[in-house]
């Protein structure tokens, strides 16, 4: 027995303070909807990261919190200010690595190309810009045309963290990096994060690749939440759930929480539930289900939970 | 949320001298080809005007002047030629219908693609001016004359002029002027400006250069099988303001051919074309700086 | 001090360091007054965010098992004593995933407590023979 269940998180965080915030946000492409009344709400100084299939509208969101696309609808606010009006100052404050991986210009050398940004920020810390190079051993003589997908990722990574900005815009950052360079990647964030007041945006389609160093989700689809929270309410209230119950068993009306997912054989279910453990416990209990095992999901899991509505049993 | 918490903005003097230095680091390797065929041009000038075995082959013991008249052919063309495809080098890798490199920095879009433009410029008016000072030491040099001082027949009514009817020309004497020495600066400028636009406002600026090119032809042919005097007159301004020498044609004369000129150039006219172009390519630039650098 | 952090471990990130310094702690390999790494070197060595390991040491503190002395670091604190509090504990601990894993399989604690007995006292080194194939 499969079955597709709906399925809506909460994603309200409350009243803040938030470095980036967007209320039905609307952008359309054509006819389609890329974002669809988002209301993203990104607390000052979290890691929060996105979650969401490829074309879910990651990449458009991003880009107009760096004031790069227009919308159509709603309203934005990033570090205070609306970037349609001012992206400038907005950008002043944001280190970007975008989806595309090609850093600055083909015919500039990378040593050039840090030197092109630290002018534009002045808060550039060039010692710092100088040991990122070194860990990710970068070669400054080298041309941007002849970097690989990897060593252009790299780059952009110096070229977004060395001014120290109060906001991290990550488009899938760990994208074209290998297995050493990624966990490097993440012991680079990890200090980052400990020298520097920041809040961080990751957006990526392989949570698990940056999942330890995340606090806050947002599981996007089709261009609406599908859930916005701390990471700890998700590893609280979303849990699966597995049991023994007899044949042909139907499962209670009232489950005193929202079933997110089910799937089971003909005497075992494995049922993905947010809401109060003890309640749904006692739910499935009452409804004549032995729980043998209640557990929490990873942030990957969660969102593979959330997106598909399903799992093969 | 406080000020503190957002970065802090470059000052625009120094996204200004950043530029400088990019676009000339954009274009250098376009400048280096230039200035190696400008060089082995001159030498080879040089070479033809002072070394005797050399004379003789292209003057065959006549040894004429070379004279620089700064008003003809093809100083101007060269200069409108180069300012024509700067752009292409100005805005090298750089996606101007994308995210990055130039649009995610912290400037203003509008601001910073102007700021590009007139980097651009810059380095266009040094590398004309520098070009200018070459020839003319290059001249020099063969042992050349700067300028031209000569009598120029002017035709006011070409049929009477073939019929010898009194009145229908005039002998002017003319001595390049020296605002004809600008005239390169003033069409490059214009040029470039109206170059920029389509760079900065389409996708595929050489398509659209084509385009406009094939307009042009079509509204010139159809001026000269129609006759229509205006169109005719006009392309020819745009012509002489590119570098070109319309106005000089051979007349029939009841003497035999000789050259002569429909029209004498002079500052006025050379200010309200400047005006005109330049005015375009300024609007066309302002305009185009506008579009959304993303869709 | 050795930590592994696993995702596939249900417990957050935070009380896992914990149990990590409480087990170095009945180990042996952690002693009173001993220097803990830094918040930004363990995070980074673990990959996570630092505020986990603050939170970590924040809860180990208000245990009475590390002491944070302002521009010094943080301490396994001097009146710590693993054999009354934390060898206990850290049993619990254990205690409580193998009764979690003994249920997922479908065995009841005297099961359990059975096994444990034969596997101490030898009884089952037949069977993992058998299992090795040998």
């Amino acid at each position: 027995m499969t079955d597709m269940v709906t399925a809506a998180l909460p994603i309200d965080l409350g009243s803040g303070p938030f470095a980036v915030t967007t209320q039905g946000l609307v952008r359309r492409f054509g006819s389609v909807r890329a974002l669809d009344g988002l209301d993203l709400q990104v607390p000052e100084g979290a890691v929060y990261v996105l979650v969401g299939p490829n074309g879910a509208g990651k990449s458009t969101l991003i880009r107009t919190l760096m004031g790069l696309v227009r919308y159509e609808a709603g309203t934005v606010n990033v570090l205070g200010r609306n970037p349609a009006d001012l992206g400038a100052e907005v950008r002043a404050g944001i280190g970007y690595v975008p989806e595309d991986y090609r850093a600055g210009y083909p015919w500039m050398t990378v040593g050039r190309l840090l030197e092109h940004q630290a002018v534009y920020h002045p808060s550039w810390d060039a010692e710092y810009a100088r040991r990122l190079r070194a860990r990710y051993e970068i070669d400054p003589g080298r041309r941007c045309h002849t970097l690989s997908k990897g060593q252009s990722r790299r780059v952009q990574l110096v070229l977004a963290l060395a001014h120290r900005p109060p906001l991290l815009l990550l488009d899938e950052p760990t994208d074209g990096l290998d297995h050493v360079v990624r966990d490097e990647t993440l012991s680079i964030l990890s200090e980052h994060l400990a020298d520097s007041t920041t809040t961080v945006v990751i957006s990526t389609h392989r949570v698990y690749e940056v999942e330890p160093l995340v606090d806050h989700v947002g599981v996007l689809a089709a261009g609406r939440l599908l859930g916005q929270l701390p990471r700890h309410e998700l590893h609280g209230s979303l849990l699966r759930y597995w049991a023994d119950v007899p044949e042909g068993w139907r499962g209670p009306k009232e489950l005193g929480g929202r079933v997110v997912q089910r799937s089971g054989a003909a005497r075992a279910i494995e049922w993905t539930v947010w809401g109060d453990r003890d309640a749904v416990t006692r739910g499935l209990s009452q409804a004549g289900a032995a729980v043998r095992e209640v557990a929490p999901l990873s942030v990957d899991e969660a969102a593979v939970a959330l997106l598909s509505g399903k799992e093969a049993s | 949320m406080t000020d503190s918490t957002v970065g802090r903005m470059p000052a625009m003097k120094d996204v200004w001298i950043e530029q400088l230095c990019v676009v000339g680091l954009a274009i250098r390797r376009e400048g280096a080809l230039a200035a190696l065929a400008l060089a082995l041009g001159s030498l080879a000038l040089v070479a033809f005007a002072r070394i005797p075995v050399l004379q003789a082959i292209v003057d065959e013991g006549d040894v004429g002047e070379f004279v620089f008249n700064p008003g003809e052919p093809p100083w101007g063309f060269f200069a409108v030629l180069a300012a024509l495809l700067l752009p292409l080098a100005v805005w090298k890798g750089e996606r101007r219908f994308g995210d990055t490199p130039l649009w995610s920095l912290p400037v203003d879009h509008r601001r910073h693609a102007l700021l590009k433009v007139a980097a651009g410029w810059v380095w266009l008016m040094a590398i004309l001016g520098t070009a200018l000072v070459w020839v003319t030491l290059t001249v020099l040099a063969s042992g050349g004359v700067l300028g031209v001082d000569e009598v120029r027949l002017l035709i006011i009514d070409p049929a009477g002029a073939a019929a010898g009817t009194p009145g229908a020309t005039e002998s002017v004497s003319w001595t390049t002027p020296w605002w004809e020495w600008a005239t390169p600066f003033t069409s490059a400028t214009a040029a470039y400006l109206v170059a920029s636009t389509l760079m900065l406002a389409t996708a595929r600026p050489l398509f659209w250069a084509a385009g406009l090119w094939v307009a042009g032809a079509v509204v010139l042919g159809v001026g000269e099988v129609w006759e229509i005097g205006w169109i005719e007159r006009n392309i020819e301004l745009v012509a002489w303001y590119v570098g070109g020498d319309s106005f000089n044609r051979g007349v029939q004369l009841p003497t035999g051919w000789t050259e002569g000129w429909t029209l004498l150039p002079t500052m006025k006219l050379w200010t309200a074309l400047s005006a005109i172009w330049i005015g375009v390519g300024l609007v066309g630039v302002l305009g185009a700086s506008r579009r959304p650098r993303n869709q | 001090m050795k930590i592994r952090l696993s995702q596939a471990d249900g417990r957050p990130l935070y009380v896992q360091i914990m149990d990590a310094v409480r087990s170095g702690l009945v180990r042996g390999s952690l002693r009173p007054e001993d220097p803990l790494p830094s918040v930004r070197d363990l995070s980074s060595s673990l990959r996570v965010n630092p505020r986990t390991v603050s939170q970590a040491y924040a809860e180990l503190e208000r245990d009475g098992v590390v002491q944070v002395r302002h521009g010094k670091g943080t301490f396994v604190a001097p009146g710590v004593r693993p054999e009354e509090k934390e060898r206990p504990r850290l049993a619990r601990e254990v205690a409580r995933r193998a009764l979690a894993d003994a249920s997922r399989n479908g065995l009841a604690l005297a099961d359990l407590m059975v096994a444990l007995r034969e596997v101490e006292g030898g009884g089952a080194r037949g069977d993992g023979r058998k299992e090795d194939g040998r």
